[in-house]
């Protein structure tokens, strides 16, 4: 469908070349609305001189040709009024069709600048096939356009006299007055940056809010600081692949590094307690059983889902319910329950690429472990230099109760029982 | 060190006298500083000798382009409209930017009047088309640019020009030749207002001028003033600096005209548009039109002057 921005939403002959219609006004009793939506658009064209009546400026110049593409908000012309330049700037994206002014021409407000073709196959279209008479760009609902003086885009444009310009005399009767129309601008994709300097404004969704929240809190309560180490993960990585196969016959998932850092951690999280433990009040309270929560992506943003019990476990446990807890969040079926609680947190930046970072604990708990990614990195091992698959790995914990040796002797226990699993069975 | 793009009430005093360099200075600002509403940037800037042309006007029907060129003296186009100036030291320009809601012309340049007339005891007055007067004297020439979220009035005040240059400087004979729908000047006399009250000087008048500025906008944080040194942004106002001192954008960005020229009691006319000359009317055999048409007019200016002479 082609969009021909164009003005007389009243002619049926619009109706039928299915224009859109270029209005500004919110009005919606006037008889002669289409039945497409309304755009809003502001925009000022032409110029006033500041004796109300006589608006006459000189377009001056145009900026683009005919057939050029134009975005939002891009200046197509320029008029010189009263030593003074306004530039008239396209209210949608578009090609330019056809200028209906010449250079230096003598204009008044109201006039007609440009043909403006807002469809997205923007093929040159002639005259006779819209049928519709001019394109204009203008604020306006609908209307007719031969009332200079009363144009309210007019006015605004350029009212020099009082700066007080946002109002807009009612030139119709069903037409309510607009503020600021200047302030209404062509919708932007907020994912986009187009360089149009426009700025849009979306409300935070309710996860968003909450999530905002509880890292606040976070970062007010404890005493927050952050341990690193890096992991060597040549035998992690030899052990998947040799028993992957296996593991997924028999249990029907697929072995990840998930299930080796969480096992590793519980480990470490009952030899060292206080990690396990937290604040409260002026208590603090230990925990003989490790729930350990683990960062989750949902299309609604991070969920932390607990796995509970986590010393019972074994990796297959672990890996199962991991996976179930990721189908629920695709799902977004995740009970509120399975949320709540944990002792420790795992967060996994690694999938994405990450390096190395901080991560933000996660209230009601005392630490967090943060994993990166895997990267081939030259080490020295027995003072030779080796090439092996590193993850810089990072502990953020609460000093108010974890001091830094607990923080660093744990991590490296983690880092321990990632390296070589098979220390967890020795108990050392 | 506070962003030099922050809004609110501030006064900003470049610290270069290039023309190009204070234009570009003045587009870049308004493009890129955060406005706030109901407040206002003032701009204070001065430059070397040079003459100003409007966006849209002729330069070779505003200005002697020769003895422009004889005696080093710049020429700009500005992207404001209005009129030519001439610029020297003794001539303070004032730029004030504000979102484009908050434009007003007439009360900046009221504030001015009111505020020079106290302090040094003058009786200067607005004009209808925005200029300020001493009597019957012009002082002050306006111009300014609305883009959708700011607009600029900038605006000179002679102080201690000196106006023998600058009647020199704009007298064209080239004017009476030139047919266009260009943007044509209005001729005024002018005076300094040190003429009047010589105890004006540049550096009392800016002294006034930033004390005043914040009185006017209700602004109690007066610090907000800083000189500015244009090198500084080289990088962010390099392309406005290029552009304003390309040849493309000094001579082509002229509106079409038509160029008379009186050859061997024969008018020849010479039609430019986009500064290239795209057609010669006239007796052919006298002329040579190949070495003419479709060249830069600026460009052979010198060659279509000997034509005259005959």
């Amino acid at each position: 469908m082609s969009h021909i921005v164009s003005l007389r939403s009243a002619s049926l002959r619009a109706l039928r070349s299915s224009s859109t219609i270029v209005a500004a006004s919110k009005c919606t009793t006037s008889p002669h609305r289409s039945c497409q939506p309304l755009r809003k658009f502001s925009y000022s064209i032409l110029s006033t001189s500041p004796d109300q009546n006589s608006t006459i400026g000189n377009n001056k110049n145009k900026k683009r040709k005919v057939g050029d593409k134009v975005s939002v908000d891009e200046a197509i012309a320029e008029i010189e009024t009263d030593k003074a330049n306004l530039s008239i700037n396209a209210p949608e994206a578009g090609t330019i069709e056809a200028y209906l002014v010449a250079d230096s021409d003598n204009v008044t407000s109201g006039v007609h600048v440009a043909k403006l073709n807002t469809s997205a196959d923007a093929k040159p279209v002639s005259e006779s096939k819209t049928d519709a008479p001019i394109g204009k760009v203008e604020t306006k609902s609908g209307q007719s356009i031969e009332k200079p003086s009363a144009d309210p885009a007019a006015h605004i444009s350029l009212n020099e006299l009082s700066p007080s310009a946002g109002a807009i005399r009612d030139t119709s009767a069903p037409q309510k007055p607009i503020a600021h129309p200047i302030k209404t601008y062509a919708k932007i994709d907020p994912h986009n940056v187009t360089g149009t300097r426009l700025e849009t404004r979306v409300k935070m969704s309710r996860m968003r809010l909450k999530i905002s929240e509880r890292l606040k809190e976070a970062q007010n309560t404890c005493a927050m600081l952050t341990t690193f180490n890096e992991i060597d993960m040549s035998n992690a990585v030899e052990f998947r692949k040799k028993y992957a196969d296996q593991f997924l016959k028999r249990h029907n998932i697929k072995l990840g590094f998930m299930s080796a850092f969480v096992k590793a951690s519980a480990c470490a999280l009952t030899d060292s307690p206080i990690v396990n433990a937290v604040i409260d009040g002026n208590e603090i309270v230990y925990r003989d059983y490790v729930d350990i929560s683990v960062a989750v992506a949902s299309p609604k943003g991070l969920v932390v889902p607990v796995i509970r019990n986590v010393e019972k476990m074994n990796y297959a446990d672990i890996e199962r319910a991991i996976n179930e807890y990721g189908e629920q969040a695709k799902k977004g079926t995740l009970p509120i329950e399975d949320m709540d609680g944990g002792t420790f947190t795992i967060s996994n930046g690694g999938v994405f690429g990450s390096l190395f970072g901080t991560p933000i604990i996660n209230l009601p708990q005392s630490a967090i472990l943060g994993m990166h990614g895997i990267f081939d990195r030259p080490v020295a091992i027995n003072g030779k230099m080796e090439i092996r698959p590193m993850m810089y790995v990072a502990l953020t914990y609460d000093h108010r109760i974890i001091d830094g040796r607990d923080a660093v002797l744990f991590l490296r226990k983690i880092k321990q029982y990632v390296e070589d699993s098979r220390t967890m069975f020795l108990d050392i | 060190m506070q962003s030099i793009l922050r809004g609110g009430n501030r006064v900003l005093i470049s610290k270069s006298t290039n023309v190009y360099t204070n234009l570009a200075l003045e587009r870049y600002l308004a493009e890129n500083i955060k406005h706030q509403p109901k407040t206002r940037l003032l701009l204070l800037w001065r430059n070397q000798p040079c003459v100003v042309v409007g966006r849209y006007q002729n330069p070779f029907a505003e200005s002697d382009i020769k003895y422009l060129a004889e005696k080093q003296i710049d020429l700009a186009r500005r992207y404001s409209g209005g009129g030519t100036c001439y610029h020297d030291l003794g001539n303070l320009n004032v730029t004030i930017v504000t979102t484009r809601e908050d434009y007003n012309r007439k009360k900046n340049l009221h504030w001015i009047v009111n505020t020079l007339n106290e302090a040094f005891n003058l009786t200067l007055h607005v004009t209808d088309r925005d200029d300020i007067f001493l009597d019957t004297f012009k002082v002050t020439g306006s111009a300014s640019r609305l883009e959708r979220l700011y607009a600029y009035h900038h605006f000179t005040l002679l102080i201690n020009s000196c106006l023998n240059d600058l009647r020199r400087s704009l007298k064209s004979e080239d004017q009476i030749k030139i047919t266009s729908k260009a943007t044509p000047s209005v001729r005024s006399s002018v005076l300094n207002l040190a003429d009047r009250n010589n105890s004006i000087t540049y550096e009392k008048t800016i002294a006034l001028l930033i004390e005043k500025f914040f009185q006017w906008n209700n602004e109690k944080n007066t610090t907000n003033c800083d000189y500015i040194d244009p090198l500084l942004y080289y990088e962010q106002m390099k392309d406005f600096e290029n552009e304003l001192k390309s040849q493309k954008f000094l001579y082509q960005a002229t509106p079409p005209f038509v160029y008379t020229v009186e050859h061997e009691k024969q008018p020849i006319e010479i039609s430019v548009s986009n500064g290239i000359i795209t057609d010669i009317k006239g007796n052919d055999s006298i002329i040579d039109k190949k070495n003419f048409l479709g060249q830069l007019f600026h460009a052979v200016y010198h060659n279509i002057q000997k034509l005259n002479k005959t």
